[in-house]
């Protein structure tokens, strides 16, 4: 295999079409360990697809995903499942809290999942929550919380497990300009502190600067890599 | 052109139609039964007893208005179902109330409207009831009356008050119709939550407690039989009416003391919504009583009745018992179908859920979870109840006492087993409602 030894995620000519729709027709990407990844492309041209299949969420046609060194596709729904639920974080546009749950109970809820006793994973879940600003609203339930709130509790809940890589569909999408950069800083903060990698999807440029490498998809390959470019922050 | 009524009928769907027209013909056939018992009490009772060899407790003018009462608690369940049934797919008819509304309906129409949607079938379905009846006073009547007691009196024919009761279901059918659709015309969604349910109700159970202990003593025989019934109706509504606080009790507790994510799901989700499950966790409960009647009675009957006699006695209460039962797995579905739509609902949380490692089992475990939480103790407490209050009626025998904890185990067992296999029924549409294509931002 051409990988390099110290990417912990490669995807190699992954194709995946929805009946007659191709999305991803060869798409490849390394990710580092520790390094932020932003995807961008126009509108459709199968970015959330890609990000879906590097997550494990959906499997594609044809191609490779691996995780340190691991065939996704080698492994059965359960311990793809349990990779995703001990390795990887998933941060999506919105709407992904348990809308039945307090703030602290979506956070934990990973945790508990893993056979934590409820009262470490609450602990733990009370600790990120304070970490990103929001433990005010540990027993409010999200459809009382602003979508920035939202947001944080649902990066908390990403990053609760202490995964290796974060995986980011728009995260700032729905957010307007200022709580969308704040909640931008957070993730790509936070990710940095636990040295998990992110990989981030964005049509958003600002939102790109951020990352220290930009990967443009068109027609479901890469079209170009490179470079953060000036934004890069220090 | 098709009459305007059952244009509207088919826009909202062949399947909601069929089982508006299904729920309320069962629940028309089941109250002419109950009618065509009470007009027994016209005529000299023994005689129409010996005449038509009617099983025991029904022939009996003493224990008939019980038998009546049981057949009338057996159409919860249905009527249950109905409501399900005319909530099905609210989404949808929203969207089609919307669209109507621009195109100029008021809101006077589009309520005439649902309730034409529902109320049609509903007219059909009680009119339906009656060759129903008549199927059902031919088998568990005429038939059966040769092998053991006839279920059904077989010495009531149709009548002018057959179609009093005809009115009644179609009313109940309008009125349903005319609700959802206030419900579905109201321009904000039920968004903001009913606060939690109070256990006012419980006042009613304590009157009809108060009720049956003052009447013990009484003495004249038109007393001994209004203060039993007036009790059980009391106690009945009131549980019912307590069932949705039950239930958002039960959630809170469960959730609070959860260590597994299932349950805590579980937990926080009947607490958010305590109704449905509550009024469903009602109905098992009513079915449980019956049960549990049926358990201390066919145990005084093992007990006391020469084994020649016994099939008059017990074939009829094996029947009653499988109808019985058979009304437990119709409520475990319509939990279950209630839970994947909140499910549906939610779809792209619950599949953003399982996207980042919940597996989709543990939804079907909260949602066991969910339906068993409330279920479960109404039907051991119904047949608790209803094996002891027959049982105080009749004399606590050990016979009575050993049907009474058979019908416990029964109970319990059907209900979670009509749990376990209807959340395995359902379980296609809930991973279809948790698979990732929903997590798209479209
Ligand atoms: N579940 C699906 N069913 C059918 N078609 C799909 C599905 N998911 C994606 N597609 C199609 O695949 C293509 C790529 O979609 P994808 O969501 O990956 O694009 P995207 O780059 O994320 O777009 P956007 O920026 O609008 O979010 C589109 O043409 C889309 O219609
Ligand atoms: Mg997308």
């Amino acid at each position: 295999m051409t990988d390099t030894p110290q990417s912990i995620l490669t995807a190699h000519g992954v194709h995946k079409s929805f009946g007659r729709t191709v999305a991803l027709r060869g798409a490849a990407l390394e990710v580092q360990p520790g390094e932020c990844v932003a995807i961008t492309g126009p509108s459709g041209s199968g970015k959330s697809t890609l990000l879906h299949c590097l997550a494990g969420v959906l499997m594609p046609d044809s191609g490779v995903v691996t995780f340190r060194g691991t065939r996704l596709d080698a492994l059965g729904v359960d311990e793809r499942t349990r990779l995703r639920r001990s390795s990887f974080g998933l941060v999506l546009q919105f709407g992904q809290l348990v809308p039945e749950l307090s703030a602290l109970e979506n956070v934990a809820l990973p945790l508990m999942l893993e056979g934590r006793r409820r009262p470490d994973a609450a602990a733990a879940a009370t600790q990120w929550l304070e970490r990103l600003e929001v433990a005010q609203l540990a027993h409010t339930r999200p459809t009382a919380m602003s979508g920035g709130e939202a947001q944080r509790v649902a990066i908390a809940r990403a990053l609760v497990t202490s995964p290796d890589i974060v995986f980011a569909d728009e995260p700032t999408g729905a957010l307007d300009t200022v709580t969308g950069e704040l909640a931008l800083d957070v993730l790509v903060k936070a990710t940095r502190e636990t040295e998990a990698a992110l990989v981030l999807v964005t049509h958003d440029n600002r939102v790109a600067a951020a990352a220290e490498r930009e990967v443009v998809l068109r027609d479901g390959a890469i079209e170009a890599a490179g470079d953060g470019g000036p934004g890069e922050p220090t | 052109m098709r009459p305007l009524p059952l244009t509207i009928v088919l826009a909202a769907g062949r399947g909601r139609a069929a089982l508006v027209v299904a729920t309320t013909a069962v629940t028309s056939a089941l109250l002419l039964v109950a009618a065509s018992m009470a007009r027994l009490g016209r005529d000299d009772a023994w005689s129409s007893y010996e005449q038509e060899h009617l099983f025991a407790p029904i022939g009996d003018a003493g224990t008939r208005p019980g038998a009546i009462l049981a057949v009338v608690l057996l159409t919860v369940p249905v009527l249950l179902l109905l409501d399900q049934a005319v909530r099905l797919g609210s989404t949808g008819r929203h969207r089609r109330y919307t669209a109507l509304s621009v195109a100029g309906a008021t809101r006077r129409d589009l309520r005439r409207w649902a309730a034409i949607e529902v109320g049609a079938p509903a007219v059909a379905g009680a009119l339906l009831g009656v060759p129903l009846w008549l199927l059902l006073r031919e088998l568990l009547g005429f038939r059966l009356a040769m092998h053991a007691g006839a279920l059904v009196p077989t010495s009531v024919g149709p009548g002018p008050w057959t179609w009093a009761i005809l009115a009644a279901v179609a009313a109940y059918g309008v009125l349903v119709g005319r609700r959802s659709g206030s419900r579905a015309t109201a321009l904000t969604g039920r968004g903001g939550e009913a606060g939690a349910p109070r256990p006012w109700p419980a006042l009613a159970v304590l009157a009809g407690a108060l009720v049956a202990i003052s009447g013990r003593g009484g003495s004249s025989s038109a007393d001994s039989l209004a203060t039993p019934i007036a009790a059980v109706l009391l106690v009945t509504l009131g549980t019912v009416g307590l069932a949705p606080w039950a239930a958002h009790a039960a959630g809170v507790r469960a959730a609070r003391r959860a260590r597994r994510a299932a349950t805590l799901i579980a937990g926080r989700r009947l607490q958010a919504d305590p109704r449905p499950a509550g009024r469903a966790a009602a109905a098992v409960g009513a079915v449980g009583l019956t049960v549990g009647v049926l358990g201390v009675f066919v145990g005084d009957v093992l007990a006391t009745t020469d084994p020649y006699d016994r099939d008059d006695y017990l074939v009829p209460a094996a029947i009653v018992a499988v109808c019985a039962l058979l009304a437990v797995v119709m409520i475990a579905l319509s939990i279950a179908v209630h839970s994947v739509e909140t499910t549906a609902q939610h779809r792209r949380e619950m599949a953003a859920l399982v996207a980042t490692g919940v597996s989709s089992s543990v939804l079907t475990g909260a949602q066991r979870t969910e339906c068993l939480l409330t279920s479960l103790p109404l039907a051991l407490a119904g047949s608790a109840a209803g094996s002891l209050g027959y049982g105080w009626l009749v004399g606590l025998s050990p016979a009575a006492y050993a049907g009474g904890a058979a019908a416990l185990l029964l109970t319990a067992s059907v209900v979670a087993g009509s749990v376990l296999v209807t959340t395995a029924l359902v379980r296609p549409w809930l991973v279809a409602a948790v698979d990732p294509g929903n997590l798209r931002t479209a």
